[in-house]
Formats: structure tokens, sequence, C-alpha cells
């Protein structure tokens, strides 16, 4: 039973064939498939369409399964301009026909050395080259030429065939003539996109008979402009300029090129190397990307500091910090009052209770809880919308929807509802207590006894004057002792509860400052947290995307 | 039916042309409906209206074709002057050169060749020719200049004969038959010029039978029958090369033979930037033929024109058909930001009528304000009004004005923008995928949410709203006991409780309900309605919510208008696309070719743009 590797998928890739690793590229392919991959992860995130850089993965994938021992070469061009006769001038042979007849070729024709053919058999059906010629000659070393329908007449057909091998073949001779070197077609529609995608490549004047020495210098050097204006590619080499005639059998210059770089898996493993680092370059360009320049974030420390601030400070408003702090205050006072203030506070604490007020004014975890009671979070809301507006502007416009997307406002208030939620669940909301409290309430509950021991005497004194007159009260000057003890005890007890009420004051406003500053911080780091985290997995993309960009240039590109 | 006067004629083309610019002024959307109204455009000012005036005007030959085909040299050869530049770079020419007798070039430059730019032109001026003929040299049209495939495509629609010049290498090239099959389209007569001929004769044959097939599988065959005029003028041959093969001339005039003229190579003389003479008499003898005989030209003229009328209806219905869809386009996009902003705006409001976008921070120093003593007196009674009374001399209350505006509008403002925003990015996102609107929104960034002065301008309307509710209280007509009563609380206070009044709905609370909003609701509500009566109150709310409403919404359309701008009018759209097809329908129902009476009424007329008498 044999096992099926499956070829497309992402995480069974194929072990990489052992021509894939070379000198040509500093870590060999294996480098620039992986940061294809990162790049198109990033820009699937960053919503930047990935299509056409999967079909490159998935074409240097096809290559990457057959041998690189022998490399194709596509004679490219437009209708009439040679393409036949130059193969059939190279050979010495008529391999493919060629005709007077417009346009001529239909079929690709590949032309192989006859020691490859078996080599060659697998790919040529990726290919989807049925006629096959073989050759014995000697010195042109190990290529195999395909001889391409045009890409400009009236047939459509043939200019599909072509745009379907493009992204197949190993290297490309562009033929052109003096009649069609400047046609829109060839500049626009070929050369513009295919130069960097390909690394083995060539522009042929053909035809030169038409010309005299002094019109092939001028043209020569009128095409050498457009390929150093408009197809420039950092840090690779330019394609040259070839001038040849196959009427007359001059192809010295497309032999010398041919024989120029013989070592052919150093030409598809950079081929492939530009391809795949272009299509990473094309998708860090399409995110508005440069590879070159250091990535800029869509908000630099400064801006997201002072809007995690004011947003944070919208937060509060709804949260309300001098409320909460009202309330623990009050809470503290409240448990003071049933602890501290001997048998009375039992009971004002118990009305205090009941009526509902404890709760209303008194309870800082349900104020907490209830904080969106209190306030809208549209500000919030607001203040960070504002703030993604202008990495939005100066955004590429395909990452544009989905930065916009960051900041859509129902999204943005459920996570920052949750988030403050659990912000506040976060403390101790247990009331502070005080040893001494207890004291003082025992102190006042000796005092109130006292009063009232001391009302009684009073009481007993005036009312049983007679029967105790032997006894003798006690007088201190002339005031009786009886109302003195009344005043004294009054005034003990008035004492003890200042002193009660102004030490659970202190605690009370200590626990809530701590409070207070705690909700704040843990506020703060919700918003942080928060609400930039959408954000905040775009910046990761782009940062992703501009490293795979970065490594393909450094990596992938042949100097 | 031939009784299409010339001054209906004159008329229905002055009514196309009207038509085609309007369409030109919606800004079609695409490359293809931009090109097809531009084309009807230049076709109509450049040459429909040019012979409708006159079939006399001077007749315009255009050599065509692609990049180094060759059209230069045979110009030059044509004009026996090294007048159009010749060379090996490609593209050679960038103008059209024109060549003219001095006598047509004000008629030219009026009619013809009006659209067009004069830096474009270069006009060779030649007394020795005869006048009533101009040879048009054309830039190419599959060069990477495209600027030279405009002006090309422009001269397309204002010749009246053109000269098709291209290779042996270039002849199936997909660019110039785009090209051809314009030619076709407007039924502009056609000569075919094959350049750079193989030398073995053969070859040169089973060429030409192929160029041939091309043209007869293009469809054509039919408008390029320029048959010689005069029978006594024995058809012209270029030495050593061989006409177009035989085709059947057993009596099927219906399939008349393509004009084909073949040159070979070396035939080219580059000392003179020419050719041989002699290689090219057929065509040169048919210019010539041209030159020498008025009649001839008129006729040419006259052919040029109803093959034009021919083709305009397609042309029409095709623009009418753009116009159309563009119409529904457009009308789906208009209606999905109207969605989006629409749904914003019943999101706000529902959300102003529940309160809930107020803080609470302001509606307590409010609710402390009308739960005081002293404005409790306002509705209560007995002892309540008394204490209120006492109390309001020892210590006066000043209501928190500024402060509540202030939040309010805050909050309003972020509320507003928040849904503003949301209802821009929607329409954008939408968008965003749409062809007709996708490069517009691509380059103006600052639609993906609120404009830049959405703020200051809904702060503006709020700040005018505000004071309208003080307007409306000073105006309502207050009974003498409100202004003793309301005189201590200020117009300013009283407007402050109208406003609030708008965002919170007592719902039957009745003020022991925990929470600020609801308590503030209960005691504003109390509070003025003791002080205006409950229906005045009802009134001054109701009015003041309404005002409100308009001026979210119209703030809400500014911005929506943003959007609009960025598509044409359905409605313009589809009414044009009704008046094309009725334009189209009336172009069909004249008579397919012009009566000879009219003809020779034209014909008679040598001036050019001299009005034509009216036949009716």
């Amino acid at each position: 039973v044999s096992v099926s590797t499956e070829r497309e998928s992402d995480d069974s890739a194929p072990p990489l064939p052992d021509w894939a690793a070379g000198s040509g590229t500093r870590r060999g392919l294996e480098a620039c498939l992986t940061h294809l991959a990162a790049a198109i992860e990033a820009a699937r995130t960053l919503g930047v369409p990935t299509q056409a850089a999967e079909a490159v993965r998935a074409e240097a994938a096809g290559r990457l399964g057959f041998p690189a021992d022998v490399y194709v070469l596509a004679l490219v061009g437009g209708t009439g301009v040679g393409k036949s006769s130059l193969l059939n001038q190279l050979a010495g042979v008529a391999v493919s026909p060629a005709s007077v007849r417009r346009p001529t070729t239909d079929e690709p024709v590949a032309w192989v050395p006859a020691s490859a053919r078996a080599d060659l058999e697998g790919l040529l059906e990726w290919l989807g080259v049925t006629r096959v010629e073989e050759h014995q000659v000697a010195g042109q070393g190990a290529v195999a030429i395909l001889d391409l329908p045009d890409m400009d007449s009236v047939e459509a057909a043939h200019r599909e065939r072509v745009g379907a091998l493009l992204p197949r073949v190993d290297a490309v001779a562009w033929v052109t003539d003096p009649e069609k070197y400047h046609d829109a077609v060839l500049h626009d529609e070929f050369l513009r996109d295919w130069i960097p995608r390909l690394d083995q490549q060539a522009i042929v004047m053909n035809k030169s008979d038409r010309l005299d020495a002094d019109g092939v210098k001028r043209i020569r050097a009128d095409l050498e402009r457009d390929l150093a204006r408009s197809f420039l590619v950092p840090g690779r080499r330019r394609p040259p300029v070839l001038v040849t005639s196959a009427k007359d059998g001059d192809l010295e210059e497309l032999r010398g090129w041919l024989a120029s770089e013989i070592e052919s898996k150093k030409i598809v493993r950079a081929r492939l190397a530009a391809s795949l680092a272009t299509s990473a370059e094309g998708l860090a360009a399409e995110a508005g990307i440069d590879p070159l320049v250091a990535a800029r974030p869509f908000l630099d420390a400064g801006e997201r500091t002072s809007a995690v601030a004011a947003i944070t400070s919208d937060v509060l408003r709804a949260v309300d910090l001098p409320g909460l702090e009202r309330q623990a205050v009050a809470a503290t006072r409240a448990r003071a009052r049933a602890r501290g203030t001997g048998p009375v506070g039992i009971v004002t604490s118990l009305v205090y209770r009941l009526s509902g007020r404890e709760a209303r004014v008194a309870d800082p975890g349900g104020f907490l809880v209830r904080w969106r009671e209190r306030g809208p979070l549209a500000p919030a809301v607001d203040t960070l919308r504002a703030t993604v507006t202008e990495p939005i502007r100066v955004a590429a416009p395909a990452v544009r929807p989905t930065l916009a997307a960051t900041v859509e406002p129902d999204r943005l208030r459920v996570g920052l509802e949750a988030a403050v939620d659990r912000a506040v669940a976060r403390h101790d909301r247990t009331v502070p207590s005080s040893r001494v409290w207890p004291l003082i309430g025992a102190l006042q509950t000796v005092a109130t006894f006292a009063l009232a021991a001391s009302v009684a005497w009073v009481l007993v004194w005036i009312l049983g004057g007679a029967e105790v007159a032997s006894a003798e009260v006690p007088v201190l000057g002339p005031i009786p002792i009886p109302f003195l003890a009344v005043i004294l005890s009054l005034a003990v007890g008035y004492l003890l509860a200042r002193l009660l009420g102004i030490h659970a004051g202190w605690v009370g406003r200590r626990w809530a400052g701590r409070l207070r500053g705690s909700v704040r911080d843990a506020v703060e780091r919700a918003v942080t947290d928060e609400a930039f985290a959408p954000l905040d997995r775009l910046e990761g993309a782009r940062r992703a995307l501009w490293a795979a960009a970065r490594g393909a240039v450094e990596e992938c590109r042949r100097t | 039916v031939t009784d299409a006067a010339p001054s209906d004629l004159r008329d229905l083309v002055g009514r196309l042309e009207a038509l085609a610019e309007r369409r030109l002024a919606t800004r079609p959307r695409s490359v293809t409906a931009t090109s097809r109204a531009t084309r009807l455009a230049d076709h109509l000012s450049g040459h429909v209206r040019v012979r409708a005036n006159s079939l006399d005007a001077p007749l315009v030959v255009l050599l065509l074709g692609p990049t180094g085909a060759g059209k230069s040299t045979l110009f030059n050869t044509l004009a026996g002057r090294a007048a159009s530049p010749t060379g090996v770079l490609r593209p050679t020419t960038r103008r059209a050169v024109v060549l003219v007798h001095p006598d047509d070039r004000g008629p030219l430059l009026e009619g013809t060749l009006s659209g067009i730019d004069e830096e474009r032109l270069e006009l060779v001026e030649d007394a020795a020719i005869t006048p009533g003929l101009a040879l048009v040299d054309a830039p190419d049209l599959d060069s990477i200049e495209s600027a030279n495939r405009e002006l090309a495509d422009r001269l397309v629609e204002a010749a009246d004969l053109s000269l098709f010049v291209t290779t042996a290498t270039r002849y199936a090239d997909r660019v110039p038959w785009v090209v051809l099959e314009r030619v076709r389209e407007r039924g502009l007569p056609l000569m075919v010029v094959v350049n750079r001929m193989p030398e073995d004769a053969a070859d040169q044959r089973e060429l030409l039978a192929d160029v041939e097939r091309l043209f007869v599988e293009a469809g054509l065959t039919e408008t390029m029958a320029f048959q010689p005029e005069a029978a006594d003028e024995p058809e012209p041959t270029a030495p050593e090369v061989p006409e177009a093969p035989e085709a059947p001339e057993d009596g099927s005039a219906a399939a008349p033979r393509i004009e084909l003229v073949g040159i070979e190579e070396g035939h080219v003389e580059p000392a003179t930037e020419s050719l041989r003479r002699d290689a090219i008499t057929a065509i040169s003898s048919r210019i010539d033929h041209l030159r020498a005989d008025r009649d001839a030209r008129i006729e040419l003229a006259a052919r040029a024109l109803t093959g034009s009328i021919a083709g305009l209806g397609q042309a029409l219905e095709e623009v009418a058909d753009d116009c159309e869809h563009e119409a529904i386009d457009a009308d789906a996009l208009g209606r999905a930001a109207a969605h989006h902003f629409e749904r914003a705006l019943v999101t706000l409001r529902a959300e102003l009528g529940r309160g809930t976008f107020l803080r609470e921070e302001a509606l307590r120093h409010w609710q402390e304000f009308v739960g005081a003593d002293q404005m409790t007196r306002f509705f209560s009674s007995g002892i309540g009004r008394i204490r209120g009374a006492i109390a309001g001399l020892i210590r006066p209350a000043s209501a928190p004005v500024a402060e509540v505006r202030a939040a309010t509008t805050d909050d309003l403002l972020s509320v507003a923008t928040l849904h503003a925003s949301e209802a821009a990015r929607r329409t954008a996102t939408n968008w965003a995928d749409e062809p007709m609107v996708r490069d517009s929104l691509g380059a103006d960034p600052t639609l993906w949410g609120v404009s830049d002065d959405f703020e200051a301008r809904l702060r503006e309307r709020l700040d005018a709203w505000i004071e309208s509710i003080a307007a409306d209280i000073q105006a309502t007509g207050r009974p003498k006991r409100l202004m003793a009563r309301g005189a201590s609380i200020g117009v300013n206070a009283l407007g402050t409780g109208v406003m609030l009044g708008t965002f919170m709905h007592t719902g039957g609370l009745t003020g022991a309900e925990v929470g600020v909003a609801a308590g503030t609701a209960f005691l504003n509500h109390k509070l003025l309605s003791a002080l205006f009566g409950e229906a005045a109150m009802a009134e001054l709310i109701g009015n003041a919510r309404r005002r409100l409403d308009e001026a979210l919404a119209t703030t809400l359309a500014e911005e929506r208008a943003r959007f609009d701008a960025l598509v044409p009018s359905s409605a313009e759209l589809a009414g044009l696309a009704g008046e094309l097809r009725e334009a189209a329908l009336d172009v069909r129902n004249l008579p397919p070719s012009l009566p000879p009476e009219l003809r020779a009424v034209m014909g008679s007329r040598a001036a050019v743009g001299a009005p034509l008498p009216s036949s009716g």
C-alpha cells in the first residue's frame, strides 16, 4: 500500500528536494516558502486578498516535485516576431513550423536534449506540453526550450495558453522585433508583471536584419532605458537585451546568454525564489507596507497612552469614583456604628438596614456592580473610534475595511463592559473594621448604663424624696451628685460617639481611597487589554507581514 | 419612406449631440462605458454633424494602423514629401499629421477636427494639391503611448475613408482588430494595405488569402466595399504585387471584394522616407481620383454618412444600456447607504428617548436642584410649601444650568457621532467591493467615519436647539402667575428642564424608584407641569423633541450626502436612457440611404456648413 502525500496541504508539505537548498539563496528555498506562508497568513488577517499568492505557492510546490537537472526556457512573444524561426535556427532543423500565416504556432513545442527526455517526462506533462522534439545538439546546456503560441493575436486561446504556462516555466526569452518592441501588450500586460517574478530572462530583439548597425544600437538603447526605468526591481539584475536575426542565422548573443548560466538547479531555484519573494512583497505592498522601511505602527506609544488615559477617564466617569468613595465611607461608618455604639447603636443600625437606606448609600459593592445604570459607555467607545480614525485614513485601501471593523461600536461596547465588570468584581469589598470599635462600644455600653442608673437615681431622689430623706444625697458644692452623674455620662457618651465617628471616618476614607485606586487601576488595565485587542491583532499581522516581506527581499533575491 | 428632410436630420443630430454630452456629464463609471460615450460624442461632432451640414466639406482620408507598420512612410509617399517623421524607434508619430490645401484648413479645423487638441495636430499645408481632400496620418494604435491610441480612436470617429496599414507580421494582432471592429460598426469605408510582404509570390498569395479570411470572419466585407466610382477608370494594380485573390465574380454582387493592397518590403526608399511611387499606384490613383472628382468625393462622403447613420442606432442603444446598468447599480448603492443611515437615525432616536445616554453625574446635580425645598414648593402643598418659601428666602437655589447643558451636549454628541460614524463605516464596507465606487472610496479615506467637521456642525445645531427651547418658553404666552413664580428660576433653568424632559420619560414612575435618572425625571416632570400646566409642558417638550430630531436627521443626511455624491443620480440616468432609446428609434426610422435628390442638394452647396433648405 502506497501512502500518498498531499502536496497542497499546508501542514503536511512534502520534504523539499535536495536541490532546493543551494547557494543561490542564503537559506535556500525553504526560507522563501516560509516567508510566503507567513505573509499569506498575515495578509489574510489584514483582509488583503491572497488568492494570487496562494496560487504562486501551489505552483512553486508543484515545481519542487520535479527534478531540476534540466531547466525549461520558454520563448514568449507576439505573433510574427520569429519565435519558431529562432528555435529552428538554434536546432538547425525545423522543430516548430514557421509560416507566413499569422498566428502560426497553436500548440507549445518542446525541444529537449535526448539524454534528459526521461527525466523531463513528468515535468512536461505538468506543463501540459505534448509535442516534444528530442535533439542531440551538444553545447546547448541542460535546457528544454519551449516554443509557445503568441500572446497578442486575435486568437484569445493562445494568450490564455501563455498565461497558464508562464507561472510554471523556469526561464523566459521575451522575443520581439523592430516593429513590436514597444507594443503596449508586451510592456503593460507581460513585462511589468513578469519581470519581477522571473530570474533568468532576456529580451530578444529578433529580425535585426531589418535594421542597419545604427538602428540596432538605438533600439537596444531604447529598450535598455525601458528596462531601467519601468521594470527595475531593486536588488535584481536587469534582463539583458539580445539582438538576433533568425533569418541570417545570427544567434550569437542568444547562444552566449544560454551558455552564461548553465547550472540548471541554480536557475530553477532562483526563479522559484524570485516568484515567492515577489508574491510576499506584493502582499506587503497591497497592505501598504514597504519592506525596506521600518514598519510604523498604527498607533505609536504616545498616541496609545493618551488614548488609554482618555478612554479610562470616560469609563471611570460612568463608574463614578467620588460616588464610590462616599459609599465606602458610609459603609465603614455604618459598620462602626453597629459595633461601637453600644445598645443604642444596635437599634439604629437595624433601622438603617431595614429602611433600605444602607443598601442605597452605604454599599460600595452593590454600587460598583450597578455601574452600568449610572452612565453610558458611548463617550469611551467614541474616543476609541476617534483614535483609530487616523490609522484608517493612512492605511492602504485593502486594509481599511478590516481596520475599520475593529471599531464596530456594539462589539467594542460589549467587550469594554465585560472588561469593566471583571475589573470591578476583583476587589476586596469587605468593609474594614477596627479593634478600637468594640472597646468604644464597651465604654459606650458602660456610659449608657451609667446614664440609665443616673437618671434612675435622679428620679428616685425627686419622686421619693420623703421616704429616703434619711438617706443623705451627696452634694458636690451646690449641685446634687445624681445630676452631675447624668451630665457626666451624657458627655462621656457624646465624646465616645464623636471619637468613634472620627475614627470610623478616618478608617473609611483610607479604605475608600484604596478602593478607588484599585478600581481605577483595574479599569485602566481592562481598557489597555480590551480596547486595543482587535487593533493589536492587526498590528501583529502587519509586523509579521513586514518581517516576511523583509525576509523575502533579503534572502530570496539574488543580487 | 424617404421624407427625411436635411433640416430634420440636422435637428436630430443636434439632439443626439446634446444627449451624448449629457451622458458624458454623468461621468460614466467604467472604462468601456466611458469609451462608448466618448466614441458616440466624438463621432457625432466629428463626423455626423459635419456631414449632415455638408457633403462637400473636405473629405478626410485616414491612415490607420499599428506602430511600425509604415503609415508614415505611406503618407510621405502619397504626400510626395517627408511630411511625417519615420524612424526605427517606436512609436515614431506622436501627433496626427494632416496634409491639407490652405483653403481646406479652416473648414477642417472647425468641422471634422474641431474636437481635437491642436497640440496633437500637425497641419502641413500644400497649395499645390487640389482642395477638397485632407490626408491624415494617425498615430499608432498599440504602442505603450496610450495617448496615441486615444487620438487614433478619435480620428476613426471623424474620417470618411480609412486606409488601414498593417504588415505581414502584424495583421493578426488583436489590438488593431478592436479598432477595425469599430470601423465596421460605424460603417467607415476601408482600404487595407499589407506592408512588408514576403518576396516569394506563393507566400504572398497565401498571406493575402489569410488576411482576407480574417476580414471576412470579422464581417468586414460589406462596409469595406469601396468600389471604383467610375467604370471608365481601370482598376489600378501595383506592379509585381498580386491583388487580392479572386473572389467569386459570378454575379454575386452581395459579397463585394475586399480591397487589399500588398506592398513589398524592398519598396522602401530610406533616403526620402517614402516608398517607390509605383509600388503604391493602387492607392495613390484612388486618392488622385478622389481629388480630381468632386462628385466622387460627395458620393464617398454620402456613403460614409449613411454608414454612420446605420450604425448610430446600435451605438445609442448601447449607451442607453450603460445608463440603465449604471442607474440600477447607483440605485442599489444609494439604497444601501440610505439603509445604514436610516438605521443609525432610528437607533439614535431610540437611545435618546430612553435617556440612557445621559450620565448620572449631571443628572444628580439637576435632581438636587429640582428636589430642593424652594423648588418643591411649586408642586407641594401645606407645610412643604411654607417651608420651601422660607428656605428660598434664606438660601436661594441656583440651577446648575451650564453644567447640565455642557454634560448633556457632550453626551449627545458622542452618542450621535458614534452612530453616524458606524453608519459611514457600514456603508463604506458595503461599497468597498463595488466597482462603481471602489476607486472614489479609496481616494477618500475620510468616508470610513464621520466627516471632520461633524462634531462642530452638530454642536452648533444643538446650541441653536437649546436656544430655540428658551425662545419657545418666552413665546409660549406664559400666564402671569408663571411669570411671578418662574421668575425666580429663570428662563435658562426652565429651558434646561424642558431639554431634559425631551430625553426622560416618567412613564408612570412615582419618584420612589431607586435610581437617579428616574428620580430626576419624576421631579423634573412635576416641576414643569406645575409651572406650565400639563398641556403646555407636553407641547414644549414635543416641539423640542421634533426640532432635535430635525437637527439630527439633517446632520446625518449631510453625512450621507458625501456618499451619494460618489454615485450618479439613478433617476437622471434612467431618464437619459429613455431619451437615448427614443433617439435610437428615430435614427432607425430614417431612410436607409439618403435620397438622391438630397445628395444633389447637399452637393450643390459648396460652402461648408451652409444651411440646407428644408424639403418639407
